[in-house]
């Protein structure tokens, strides 16, 4: 598993020597390498499909920019991560701000996943179920606080260390320890 | 670790099912009725999370990036380039330039006084003409060397016209040579 992350932040580390030496093919291929944990991290979070797409391009772009000053042994992915967590809260802010939340980003995401192509042959019932399940989950991840859903998804989907975590959302290990627990017990209860 | 403490393993649960806390929770879980329950309904709301479909990634989102970034033309322009090592670059140059005026300075003062004074002559008339400080045949004539070198090879050339000598002896003695071979054609 370690030996696994540490060839992965080798192939990132040439892919971003590459591009710094004029490569522009090397930061598709970033992207390419990227894009989906990234955009299903940022999808959990907003549960807006739109919304995180342009919040992953845009975090893309200002790692672009950022690529010539960064040391040649920077983790890519916790910076790309970074990024978009702030890109992410931002907008979360700007949007409750304008009190856009709520009702609607609920029934889109349940509506989403009722789209997600299902196994042949599952029964309408199995299928219903399976789309009110994913529902409930969805509602209630939504009513965590929003930096125990970030770091309860940064650890279940992204299966990042408590230290990339802490340094993704600036701050300590401890915290980040404590948000987990807190989150999952709040979780498992709704659950029950 | 007494078996009633279930309240401080509680909460190091969530960290033993990350493999940070193993030996004192493993031991308590060994010995207690409660938590074990606790724990496996915290890992069955991981694996519900877990089990959620994941969303596709739209087509072409790389390119659609990556022509988004070749737009932005940030970094990859020459200047840009250039801009890149704009302190490095001024310090060599201020340094070259230092070490030069530091040669020509120690050069100058071995010179007896004669001399000297009418090399320093010669600097102030060039530095005086600034545009002439790129011409080749102008800088020549600051150092005796290349004075009769560029002489020879302008010579050479037939490009008199560009000699930096100002009473160029050879261009005297070329001429007294045409007038002899002159002369020795109209004898013959």
């Amino acid at each position: 598993m370690q030996e696994d992350e540490q060839k992965a932040d080798h192939e990132d580390f040439d892919l971003l020597a590459d591009f710094n030496s004029g490569s522009e093919g090397a930061f598709t291929l970033i992207v390419e390498k990227h894009a989906g944990p990234l955009i299903n991290f940022l999808y959990r979070y907003t549960r807006d499909r739109g919304a995180s797409e342009d919040i992953a391009q845009e975090a893309f772009l200002r790692l672009y920019k950022a690529a010539p000053g960064l040391k040649p042994g920077a983790k890519l992915s916790t910076l790309l991560y970074k990024i978009a967590y702030n890109l992410a809260v931002d907008q979360a802010r700007k949007n409750k701000s304008r009190s856009a939340r709520a009702p609607v980003s609920s029934l889109d995401a349940g509506a989403e996943y009722g789209r997600e192509p299902s196994a042949p042959g599952s029964s309408p019932d199995a299928l219903y179920e399976k789309a009110q399940r994913a529902a409930e989950l969805n509602s209630s991840l939504a009513e965590l606080p929003e930096t125990q859903r970030l770091a309860l998804l940064l650890k279940i989907y992204d299966d990042r260390s408590y230290a990339e975590i802490a340094e993704i959302m600036g701050l300590s290990v401890a915290s980040v320890e404590s948000l987990l627990f807190r989150a999952r017990q709040s979780l498992a209860r709704k659950l029950k | 670790m007494p078996i009633d403490d279930c309240g401080n393993i509680s909460r190091k649960l969530s960290a033993f099912m990350d493999e940070k806390e193993a030996k004192a929770v493993t031991a308590h879980l060994d010995s207690c009725a409660s938590c074990p329950e606790e724990l496996r309904r915290l890992k069955a709301a991981d694996a519900s999370l877990r089990a959620l479909p994941a969303i596709e990634l739209p087509p072409f989102f790389a390119a659609r990036v990556a022509a988004a970034a070749r737009s932005l033309n940030v970094y990859h322009g020459p200047f840009r380039r250039f801009m890149l090592y704009p302190v490095p670059a001024a310090a060599a140059l201020t340094a070259f330039l230092i070490f030069n005026i530091f040669t020509f300075a120690f050069n100058i003062n071995a010179l007896e006084n004669g001399p000297r004074r009418e090399l320093a002559r010669k600097v102030a008339t060039q530095l005086a003409k600034p545009a002439s400080l790129i011409n080749p045949v102008a800088v020549a004539r600051l150092c005796g060397e290349c004075s009769e070198y560029m002489c020879l090879c302008m010579h050479e050339a037939g490009k008199e016209s560009l000699c930096p000598c100002k009473d160029c002896e050879m261009g005297k003695t070329e001429a007294g040579n045409t007038i002899n071979m002159e002369e020795n054609a109209d004898d013959n």
